[in-house]
Parts: structure tokens; sequence; C-alpha cells
């Protein structure tokens, strides 16, 4: 019993020491973005991080292991010679608004009819340019129009009126399509 | 073979600004709805609908409606709803014309995979008064998205207090895509089999 106590105890430290170091050989992540999405890490929470064939790999999210496994030469290629076309995206190269972009958390949000309706309320106000909504998600995302502002106690009432409950609010630094793109991948 | 639609849904009635139009048709039975919720009527919907059914004895109405959602639960991942719905018009049956008017209490929960709905709708009309009880099931085969096509298959059964066609049961399949909802159903009384078709939007 004490020998298993002592090997778990053991194992624990090695992973805690993975952790902080690289295994000798493997070359650690160059990049400070996604090489799959291109968003920047931490942006989509804690990155997933793994070795592949030696090569460290920081990803922003679980959906883009699977378009890394999909293609790892391709990725690998990106990340040892990353080119103009594998920075991370900006808000000015990826949609024509430049607005402030929102993305609320909206409980109850769990049919068709229910993200046509609070689609269309939030559709018809002149601060909004576009909106998507992710049922896998509960998310409605807003495109605000270049310097409009929508206060938040409004931004709630309007989730009231279309018989839902906001449950969260923040402004996501990324642009309204990539925002969009991380949702779309994250549904299963 | 069916009295009066059987969904009459809380999502229909629950925005600011939003119409709505819904119609179903089978061999005996055809039903149109329109109408609106108005902005500043939060919760509460307005329109008309008329049906006509030739099974047992024939009914024809026009109805104007209100409908109010009087009750939502939103949690994160599922819907709970309590509607009541009132109408007045003209119905036609056995020979007779007069007013016709309609009351219905639906109580029904959902999640993306699951719902369930409980209706109870009086129908009163000359001659052909009844009381319509529904309990319908429906399951999504997966989970799609707003901008995908969603299907669901739901059981229904059905009893019309005075129809003298028993209980009517039976699938339906019913395909969602955005603001598209159509409905291909099978239902079956102690008068055979029937096949009916519906649509229902948001515009």
């Amino acid at each position: 019993m004490k020998k298993l106590f002592a090997l778990i105890i053991t194992s624990l430290c090695l992973i805690c020491q993975a952790d902080d170091k690289l295994p000798a050989g493997v070359k650690p992540y160059p990049l400070d973005y996604c090489v799959v999405s291109d968003e920047k890490l931490g942006s989509m929470g804690q990155p997933v991080v793994f070795i592949f064939e030696n090569q460290e790999i920081k990803l922003c999210c679980k959906a883009c292991r699977k378009d890394f496994d999909a293609d790892p030469k391709k990725f690998l290629e990106k990340i040892n010679n990353p080119s103009k076309e594998t920075k991370p995206a900006t808000p000015a190269t990826t949609t024509s608004q430049s607005g402030i972009v929102v993305q609320l958390t909206v409980d109850g949000l769990v049919c068709n009819f229910c993200a046509t309706n609070i689609s269309k309320s939030f559709t018809k106000l002149p601060e909004v340019a576009e909106v998507y909504v992710n049922l896998a998600a509960k998310a409605v995302l807003l495109q605000l129009k270049d310097g409009q502002k929508l206060p938040e106690e409004k931004t709630k009432q309007i989730v009231t009126d279309a018989g839902f409950n906001l449950r969260g609010i923040n402004y996501p630094k990324e642009s309204f399509n990539s925002v969009k793109d991380t949702l779309k991948k994250s549904t299963p | 073979m069916l009295i009066t639609s059987i969904t009459l849904t809380a999502q229909m009635i629950s925005a600011p600004g939003i119409n709505f139009l819904k119609a179903e048709y089978g061999h005996t039975f055809s039903y149109t709805e329109i109408g609106r919720s108005f902005t500043g009527f939060r919760s509460v919907g307005f329109g008309g609908y008329s049906f006509n059914t030739g099974e047992g004895k024939s009914i024809e109405a026009e109805v104007a409606f209100v409908n109010q959602l009087l009750k939502r639960w939103n949690t994160e991942d599922s819907q709970a709803n309590i509607v009541i719905g009132g109408g007045i018009g003209r119905g036609r049956s056995g020979g007779r014309e007069g007013w016709a008017g309609t009351a219905s209490f639906i109580a029904d929960w959902e999640n993306r995979r699951w719902h369930i709905m409980l209706q109870e709708q009086a129908v009163f009309v000359p001659s052909a008064s009844r009381l319509v009880s529904t309990l319908m099931g429906g399951w999504a085969p997966y989970l799609a998205e707003y901008d995908e096509w969603a299907p669901w298959i739901y059981y229904t059964v059905q009893h019309e207090n005075g129809a003298g066609v028993g209980f009517v049961h039976g699938p339906s399949l019913i395909l969602m895509h955005q603001s598209l909802l159509l409905e291909l159903r099978v239902m079956h009384s102690n008068h055979g089999y029937h096949a009916e078709a519906g649509i229902r939007t948001l515009f």
C-alpha cells in the first residue's frame, strides 16, 4: 500500500513538473495565438496544450483540437513558417463593422422560435448592425454599429421583453465574425 | 378529425412585434391562423383563425383570439410555459349558425432534446360544443443549430369529448429551420387513419 501511495505521489510530482517544463527535445510553442483559429491564446479560457511530434501545441479551445487532428501537418507548417495570413485576425480585416461586439448568455433559449424572437427583438434596434444566435451556447452575439452603445439595462429589458432571462453579458475583444466562428466550432 | 389545432405554441405569442402564421390541412380538417404580438403588450397575441372538420358533425368557425403567456420559467437549459387563450366568433354546425367561442389552457416544458405539452381547449359552436384534451411529447434525434434543419419526432394523444371518435393518436415529424416549421402527422381514430400537414412561421 505504501509503495502504491509513493508511486502516486511521485507521478503527481512528475505531472506538476511537466506543466512547468517541457520534456527534453520538445520545441516550445512559438506563437501567442491559436494556430487553428488565429485567436489569441487565453481568449477562450484555458488553452488546450499537448505535444505532437516533439512540438508543443497550444490551441484556444477543444473544438480546434479536432481541426488540428484532421490535418496536423498543415498546422505544423504554419507554426514553423508563420506568414501574414496566419497572424491573429483583427476586426478591421474580418468585418465591415468596427463597433462594439456584445455577447449575451440567455436562459431559456432552447428552440428555433426562441431564437427568432430574440433575434428580431435586437435586429430592429438602430444601434445593432448584426445579430447571431447560437442555441448550443445559449448565446446571442450582437455587432453594434460604429460609435453606438447599448446600455446593459436596455439590453436586459429587451431580453426580458422577449421572454427570456439574461444570465451574462460580456464584450469580446475579437471581431464579430471571429466570435461567431468560434461559437459555431464549439457546437457539438 | 381534429376539431382545432393542437399546437398553440407559447413562442408564437411571447415576443413583441412578431407576426405569426399557422396552417394545417388534412383529409377532414383544415385550420389557418394569423396573428401578431404587439410591443407594449408583452406576452399577448392577437389574431384570428378559422377551422372546419368534416368528421362526426361538420363544424366550421372563424374566431378572433387573444392569448396570454401567464408564466414562463427559464433555466439554463430548459423552458416551461403556461398559456391561456380565448376567442370569439361565428360558427356553424348541424345546419345551425351562431356565436362561437374558444377557451384554452396550455402547459409545456421543453429543452433542446425533449418537449412535452398538455393542452385543454373548449370549443363552443352551436349544437357541437366540445372539450378537447391533447397530450403530446417530442424528441429531437440530434441537436441542430438555428440555421440547420432540426428534426423532431412527436407522438400525440387527443380526446374530443362528444366527438364520437374516441381517442385520436399518432406520430408526427416536425422539421424546423430558422423561423419555419413544417409538420407531417398520421393520426388514428376509430374512423381509421388520416394524414395531416402543417406549416408555422414567424415573420
